[in-house]
């Protein structure tokens, strides 16, 4: 499967999107994404992250693999966490690459840390919410 | 350094919950999905009922890490749950 678009399942506030929304919390290694496929869609995606007991205004924001690979991301497969097997199955993470990471570990930087302050605002950028 | 990990169905979750309402009430919960894409979300607890609620309705696999709202930057007093 060839994957163009990765969806990231966002709260919006007053109708906008946040960075906040693309953030990495300490301990995780990358930004959890789920690819976006025909079936199942965004809105069964949406919903399976609703049954896992995400709450508030839930919508669906898009970013092209370009844009995640411009930003010195590379994607990684992994299982899923959700409730749905299916959404599960096309779940992907945006890691650093491994050089960065070591770069930061030298340096004495958390990837979280590094991601949180460069990345996560461009992410917000070029995200787009799907109506 | 995150704290461990724990069981929410647990006697020593059970316990480390009380005595954390107990001391340091209100509660900060922070509730993450992991692998499910999407961020956390936040809730402030005054007491236990209030967090049994919010057990009730996630499924399997999602984490709560609990901090005294007065305490927040001691990591290692922090309680973190698996459900």
């Amino acid at each position: 499967m060839e994957v163009k678009e990765l969806l990231r399942v966002v709260g919006l506030s007053k109708g906008k999107l946040k960075p906040s929304e693309f953030r990495l919390r300490e301990g995780e290694v990358g930004l959890s994404l789920f690819a976006r496929t025909a079936h199942p869609s965004p809105d069964e995606v949406r919903e399976a992250v609703r049954a896992a007991g995400k709450r508030g205004e839930l919508a669906v924001a898009v970013l092209s693999v370009e844009q995640i690979g411009s930003l010195g991301l590379v994607l990684v497969q992994t299982p899923g966490g959700t409730p749905s097997p299916e959404v599960n199955a096309i779940h992907y993470e945006a890691c650093l690459r491994w050089f960065r990471r070591l770069l930061l570990r030298l340096r004495g930087i958390g990837i979280h840390d590094y991601f949180n302050q460069e990345l996560s605002p461009k992410l917000c950028e070029a995200a787009r919410v799907l109506d | 350094m995150n704290a461990r990990v724990l069981s929410a169905v647990s006697p020593e979750a059970k316990t480390a919950v009380s005595a954390l309402f107990a001391k340091a009430s209100p509660v900060l919960v922070e509730v993450r999905f992991p692998k499910s894409g999407t961020s956390p979300d936040w809730y402030l607890c005054e007491d236990e009922e209030e967090l049994s609620r919010i057990l009730e309705r996630l499924s399997t696999g999602v984490e709560l890490h609990l901090s005294s709202v007065w305490d927040l930057q001691n990591v290692k007093g922090a309680i973190c749950l698996r459900k």
